[in-house]
């Protein structure tokens, strides 16, 4: 279909609620002169008024979600439909199969966003990933722990941000986190994602450091954007993600492996369109391994660190190429990035936060974004699903802006009541 | 004397209290000095002081707002001494008509009283314990006018509910700020106008609904300055709102505006209606 029919193409930008993203998101369209029709989950407050650049879009049930949007099309084509996240992969990628829009195969993206099917479809064509079982909610959990060779791994199908991750070094630690983890997927924001939300993966934890990958899949072949150190040890029990800095530092050959591997995940997945977002961990004996793998960009605010060319955003890569820019995306700034997802340290009521100016004061810190104002609940992993904040950092090399990233960390209180 | 001072929610007036009466009853605002020479020789006296814009004569308070820009270490020592000089000399706070018009019109029928006693025993202590409060600085046409701060602008709508169900005669809650703020020259343009009938008509009714509201702070150079308040503050999908239901209106409704440009402090909102998170299947 068609996408000219005289004036600015037409984007259909699909995010949640509840995304980090918006801002980002919106900005990078502004910046294309594209006009921007945003699809939402829950009804926007001003649909009535927005003379139609703003719709609610069903994603919790992916082919209705995707009639709603032919349906729009008709009226108007869309030169783009981008869905923000997992949650809006689906919907765009079949709305987009539907309009002749390029997308990656539906099945595809079903595949990513559950870690079962896509481990089974990664081992299956020889991609290293760890060792992996999956086990129903109503299991015997004491039956499955004694199946189980520690040190493991729990995690749930759906979820992300290593929400519900949890390292188990014994039966009765197993016995222990399987609970945590089934309580977390029967809570009401969880239970309404269907049949992945009701089961849950056991996998061999693998010792070592951990990396993530940002790249774009053109025409199926990966070009990767960013490779992201996570200086801080991921050894459990619970895996909060705090720094992530680029440009790696590991061996180029290394980086090569990395990035290798990842395009041999996507492919057996099936994946070969638009951002892709792999985190892999590095044995020590240099063994590297797919741990997860999603069809999307990084999320929260982490996309911020990263710029192309002469201040181009991930953001506005991602849209580029959705738009049809076949051209492989420009070359990253030169120096080094960071950012740190500020963890929730413990449960409760945040009061006040302190040291900010001081934060902010540290060089080589580009900004200081709090995400929790005082006066609501803290809920830490692994039952949490936010983040106090993020800090930005960007200097010359990757140790420079990590030591300012903990620096700047360290300034910050935050006065939690408990409760 | 001793004349206590306490902050507000907005950085930009500070509340002064005398420690006896200034009008008794009922408030009378002041944002320009003519009127104030008119109405109020110490609203005249503190408007004469260089940097304050705004002057609000409470039962037991006065409220002051400055210019953007001016310190309050300088303008306070400066009030204080106004307010102090003001009382000693035993000079009336209102013009005998004005004292009269507030006495017989104004409360005439107890509609102020009631008021603050609906607002001091059912409103103010849900305001308080949702980490609001509110300041009530009068009543004019059936519009109650509350100074709101914190978590307070997101139950405006509730609170004139309230009001509203107890007290027929009342019309509308609006916030004290506002109503001052839209008494200045730059938002009573022909255009600033038609920007705020937009505002009034089509935008903040309905985000009225998530706790929200938007404010027209001025209307420059064809552009208009607004700020998101309440449940907008800090939203998630503030971007959404802004660029696609606000900035859409009012463009379409007023097609010499050629910017909205968003003030707002999102970092601070209190009580934001969608929270950013990682969801279900969602970030990193």
């Amino acid at each position: 279909m068609s996408a000219s029919t005289g004036g600015p193409p037409r984007l259909l930008l699909l995010i949640p609620t509840a995304s980090y993203r918006v801002a980002d998101f919106m900005n990078a369209a502004a910046r294309l002169g594209v006009a921007v029709v945003v699809g939402t989950d829950r009804r926007p407050v001003l649909e009535a008024v927005s003379g139609g650049g703003a719709v609610v879009i069903d994603f919790a049930d992916s082919d209705r979600g995707a009639a709603e949007i032919v349906a729009l099309a008709r009226e108007r084509p869309f030169a783009a439909v981008v869905g923000s996240d997992d949650a809006t992969a689906l919907v765009a990628a079949k709305a987009a199969a539907a309009l002749g829009l390029a997308h990656n195969p539906p099945e595809a993206i079903v595949a990513s966003t559950d870690k079962y099917r896509q481990r089974r479809l990664m081992s299956a064509a020889g991609v290293a990933v760890p060792g992996f079982r999956r086990l129903e909610l109503d299991d015997d959990p004491l039956a499955a722990a004694r199946a189980t060779r520690y040190p493991a791994v729990l995690k749930p199908l759906v979820l992300s941000a290593s929400r519900g991750v949890i390292r188990v070094d014994d039966a009765e630690s197993f016995v222990a986190a399987f609970a945590r983890v089934a309580a977390i997927l029967r809570g009401p924001d969880v239970a309404t994602l269907g049949a992945p939300a009701r089961h849950l993966l056991v996998e061999d934890f693998i010792p070592g450091r951990e990396v993530a990958l940002e790249a774009l899949l053109i025409d199926g072949r990966l070009a990767p954007l960013a490779l992201f150190d996570k200086p801080d040890p991921l050894d459990g029990p619970y895996f909060e993600e705090t720094l992530y800095v680029t440009p790696s530092r590991l061996p180029a050959p290394l980086q090569a492996r990395i990035s290798a591997t990842a395009a041999e995940a996507a492919a057996a997945i099936g994946l070969g369109e638009g951002p892709l977002h792999a985190e892999l961990r590095i044995d020590d004996e240099g063994g590297v391994w797919l741990i997860e793998l999603a069809a999307r960009s990084i999320g929260g605010l982490c996309g911020r660190t990263l710029r192309f060319g002469a201040g181009v955003g991930l953001e506005e890569v991602i849209l580029r190429r959705a738009l049809g820019e076949s051209t492989a995306p420009p070359a990253p700034e030169p120096g080094a990035s960071g950012v740190m997802m500020i963890p929730i340290p413990r449960a409760g009521v945040l009061r006040a936060v302190s040291g900010e100016a001081a934060a902010r004061a540290v060089p080589l810190i580009e900004d200081l974004r709090l995400m929790i104002a005082p006066g609501q609940r803290l809920v830490p992993l692994p039952e949490g699903n936010r983040y106090l904040g993020f800090l930005f950092a960007r200097g010359d090399d990757p140790a420079a802006v990590e030591a300012a990233l903990r620096a700047a960390h360290a300034y910050l209180d935050f006065e939690i009541e408990a409760g | 004397m001793f004349i206590q001072t306490e902050a507000t929610g907005d950085p930009e007036a500070l509340r002064f209290l005398p420690g006896r009466a200034v009008t008794g009853a009922g408030t009378r605002h002041f944002a320009d000095w003519a009127a104030a020479e008119a109405g109020s020789p110490l609203a005249a006296r503190l408007l004469a002081v260089e940097g304050v814009v705004a002057v609000a004569l409470g039962a037991e308070h006065i409220t002051v707002t400055r210019a953007g820009g001016v310190d309050w270490a300088v303008l306070k020592p400066a009030l204080l001494q106004e307010i102090a000089t003001h009382f000693a000399a035993g000079e009336p706070v209102l013009v005998a008509a004005l004292a009269d018009d507030d006495r017989a019109g104004q409360d005439d029928d107890g509609l102020v009283a009631k008021v603050a006693e609906l607002i001091d025993t059912r409103i103010q202590p849900a305001v308080a314990q949702s980490g609001g409060a509110i300041d009530f600085r009068g009543i004019e046409d059936g519009v109650v006018l509350l100074a709101l701060e914190g978590r307070a602008v997101a139950l405006k709508q509730g609170i004139e509910n309230m009001l509203r169900h107890y007290l027929p005669e009342i019309v509308a809650v609006r916030d004290y700020e506002e109503h001052v703020r839209l008494q200045s020259a730059s938002l009573n343009t022909p255009q600033a106008l038609a920007v705020r009938r937009v505002l009034d008509e089509d935008v903040n009714p309905a985000v009225s609904g998530h706790g929200g509201h938007i404010a027209l702070l001025d209307v420059s150079d064809n552009t208009a300055y607004i700020r998101l308040e309440g449940g907008c503050q800090g939203c998630g999908m503030a971007d959404v709102t802004l660029k696609q239901g606000v900035e859409a209106a009012i463009r379409r409704a007023v097609p010499s505006i050629v910017a909205v440009t968003d003030t707002t402090d999102h970092a601070g909102g209190a009580n934001p209606y969608y929270q950013p998170g990682k969801g279900g299947m969602s970030p990193i």
